[in-house]
């Protein structure tokens, strides 16, 4: 029923039901009428009279019915078709602008129809491309981390999806009375005549978006800490007082804050005064029709602006967690009525241009940092390995020269005492030269120094050669020393100096914390295992299971009294984990507290690939 | 030990620290050895043109002309290329004295050493006449 045509076919067919009820009714009547007058029973069909009084009452039936089926299409239908015509004719006008010729009124409201479906499709074609652009914006924000590229793109997007004349964009610092970085757009054809004119040096800082039209500008200022410029000094100017605006102009050079080095011709006063009135308010600022404003108010701003020929402006701040760090200008050369959708456009592009812009400042600032680290570490290793290079040379005077007298190739006799304090002397001296060397082969290993000349080495003999050195160690302690190592032990691939290194320095550890029993070398392995496993296990004091986490660490021994009671730097441990992990083995520790220690490493064995 | 055994073999002790130097030269004087210094490879380079020598012992990172180059430069000269050289080295990651030999030092004492470590060497390359 609610359709145009149901409602039709339902009055036609009430019509037609009364109409056929008001034939009935009268007919009837009128023959009843007519046999009561004759006095007849039956009605003589064939009687003319008859005939011709149904016909009448047909007619006059049929014609009640057409004049009321008029009425009620005129009523409900015609009158509400010429209400929506006038509408549509309206609202034709006030879209597309056309006046319609009204001759026929069908085809009126069908070519308005069209035009208006037109206009509206135009309209929502234009929304989707903007919004597309708006999407193809915010993938390339994110992925662009080079500060003044960024600018760039951002400027150059969004000129190019909101066909402006002209764009700027100011980023400040907080307290900063002058933008820290500007980045300007303007349509192709005027900047081509202005970059011609520019002095070559400033030609580096033109970044051009390749794919848009138009001509970018980008200057942030290279020397200025940015970074702490945004990512803690973030957020501008805290002057909202209207009453401040004169002075932030007579400001640029008084106070004694650092200018960044943005060139003067890039800060343009009518991008710095929008800025700031965008920033100030926190929200969209625009003026619509400038020389309106400029009659009605003479603002200083709508003189500049008119001058510069832009005849509407949008200002939009940057923000970031509430706080503007910055803000671009929009300028266009004809009035323009911003509508809600270009606001929802312009703040959603706002919030991604102010992520973006931190996304790079913080990229640049842990680039910056690793370098920094990168240099601090390279310098450490470089002062350690010339500190210890001087340390060493007058260490080995004081041992050469106590070696000497105590060695007797000096002239007269020295008396017990006298012999003992110059050991004293000589062996304290040997303890200092050993930290020296193991600090600097620490530093050499940082600082991937080290080479490790790997080649097949038969385990046997040349951990007996080793071994026959550090015997006179044990002997001296009353130790034993020993040496298990199974007949099959395949050959390791690894480099027999620093395996001399690996294992002096665990064997002579375990001399050194072991006061009765002794230790003992253990190698297994075998032909058909990858790693060789050599163990130092020893009688000793144990480490506590708390130091076992740390003791491969740098500087570190079990606990801070072994360094009195035993000496030794703790950097011993640390070179052997290292030297093994070059090798491509690795080292491990078990220990029980006053039963001992077993210090182990695995070296890879030797293929038939690495012995050639 | 002290008792002075008379040698005539002449050793250049090539060191550019003095106190060592010294410590060398009398160390060996002890057994007789005739001792002569420079305190750079270029020096040394001078002396053994003028004097006859019959050992050298060069330290390794020397200023002007370095260890290395030292003995690489009496190598090329035919008359000393049999002349016994010992490299001092200082205890180093990067097996100084292995390098040394491979480019034609005799042996190598490292630093620091004992008096009897450096006379049981020169010894053993100069036997007594």
């Amino acid at each position: 029923m609610r359709s145009l045509g149901g409602k039709l076919t339902v009055s036609a067919a009430l019509v037609l039901l009364f109409c056929m009820l008001l034939f009935l009714l009268t007919s009837w009547g009128l023959l009843t009428l007519y046999m009561e007058h004759t006095g007849r029973t039956t009605v003589v069909f064939h009687s003319q009279r008859v005939f011709l009084l149904l016909l009448g009452v047909g007619l006059f039936t049929f014609a009640l019915g057409v004049a009321l089926f008029a009425l009620i299409i005129r009523i409900f239908f015609v009158r509400p078709l010429h209400q929506l015509q006038t509408r549509i004719r309206t609202q034709v006008v006030e879209n597309a602008g056309a006046i319609l010729a009204s001759d026929d009124e069908l085809e009126t409201i069908s070519r308005s129809f069209d035009l208006l479906s037109e206009s509206l499709e135009s309209e929502s074609q234009a929304m989707t491309e903007q919004m597309r652009s708006m999407l193809i914006m915010s993938d390339a924000l994110m992925s662009t981390v080079n500060l003044e590229q960024l600018l760039g793109e951002i400027v150059a997007r969004l000129g190019h999806v909101m066909r402006s004349k002209h764009v700027s964009m100011l980023l400040y610092g907080r307290e900063m009375l002058s933008p820290w970085a500007v980045a300007q757009w303007s349509e192709a054809t005027e900047i081509r005549s202005t970059s011609a004119i520019r002095p070559p040096t400033e030609m580096s800082d033109i970044l051009t978006a390749s794919q848009q039209k138009g001509s970018v500008t980008v200057h942030a200022d290279p020397d200025s800490n940015v970074t702490m410029a945004v990512t803690t000094k973030m957020a501008a100017i805290p002057n909202p007082a209207s009453g401040k605006r004169k002075a932030v102009r007579t400001t640029q050079t008084t106070y004694g804050i650092r200018r960044p080095r943005i060139p003067r011709v890039a800060l343009r006063d009518l991008d710095m005064i929008l800025a700031r009135m965008a920033i100030q308010k926190l929200k969209i600022a625009s003026g619509e029709d400038i020389a309106t404003i400029y009659q009605q108010r003479h603002d200083n701003w709508a003189r500049i602006a008119l001058e510069a020929g832009y005849h509407s402006v949008i200002a939009v701040p940057l923000l970031l967690q509430d706080q503007a760090i910055g803000a671009f200008i929009l300028y266009s050369d004809a009035p323009y009525q911003v509508s809600s959708q270009d606001t929802f456009l312009l703040s959603t592009a706002a919030i991604q241009a102010s992520m973006a812009i931190q996304n790079a400042l913080l990229f640049a600032e842990v680039k910056e940092k690793n370098a920094a680290l990168e240099r601090a570490n390279s310098l450490k290793s470089q002062f350690l390995s010339n500190v210890t290079h001087e340390l060493r040379s007058p260490l080995h005077s004081i041992i050469g020269y106590g070696s000497m007298i105590v060695d007797g190739f000096v002239d007269g006799e020295l008396t017990p005492q006298q012999e003992e304090d110059i050991r004293f002397i000589v062996s304290r001296a040997e303890d200092l030269s050993h930290l020296v060397d193991e600090m600097l082969d620490l530093s050499k290993i940082e600082a991937d120094k080290i080479e490790v000349n790997a080649e097949t080495i038969e385990l046997t003999s040349s951990i007996k050669e080793i071994i026959t050195q550090l015997k006179l160690m044990a002997n001296e302690k009353k130790l034993y020393l020993t040496l298990e190592i199974a007949e099959d032990v395949p050959p390791v691939y690894a480099d027999s100096y620093r395996l001399r290194q690996v294992i002096t320095n665990l064997v002579s550890n375990a001399l050194k914390f072991t006061e009765q029993g002794g230790v003992t070398i253990r190698c297994t392995g075998s032909r058909d295992s990858d790693m060789v496993r050599i163990a130092v296990h020893d009688t000793g004091i144990g480490i506590s299971p708390a130091a076992l986490g740390f003791i491969f660490e740098a500087f570190r021994q079990a606990d801070g009294s072994t360094t009195r009671r035993f000496g030794g730097t703790g950097l011993g441990l640390a070179i052997v984990k290292k030297l093994v992990e070059l090798q491509g083995g690795e080292v491990a520790v078990e220990s029980i507290i006053g039963q001992g220690s077993t210090f182990s490493l695995t070296l890879p064995v030797a293929t038939s690939d690495t012995k050639s | 030990m002290s008792t002075p055994t008379t040698r005539t073999q002449a050793i250049l002790i090539v060191e550019n620290e003095a106190s060592n130097r010294i410590l060398i030269e009398r160390v060996l004087s002890t057994r007789g050895y005739h001792c002569i210094s420079a305190s750079n490879g270029q020096e040394a380079l001078d002396l053994l043109e003028r004097e006859p020598v019959d050992l050298i012992l060069t330290d390794l990172s020397m200023p002007v002309l370095d260890g290395y180059q030292t003995t690489q430069l009496i190598r090329s000269r035919p008359h000393l290329a049999n002349i016994p050289i010992v490299a001092v080295t200082a205890y180093a990651l990067s097996d100084e004295g292995e390098a040394a030999k491979r480019i034609g030092c005799t042996e190598y004492l490292t630093k620091p050493f004992k008096p009897r470590q450096l006379l049981e060497l020169v010894d053993r390359l100069l036997p007594a006449k």
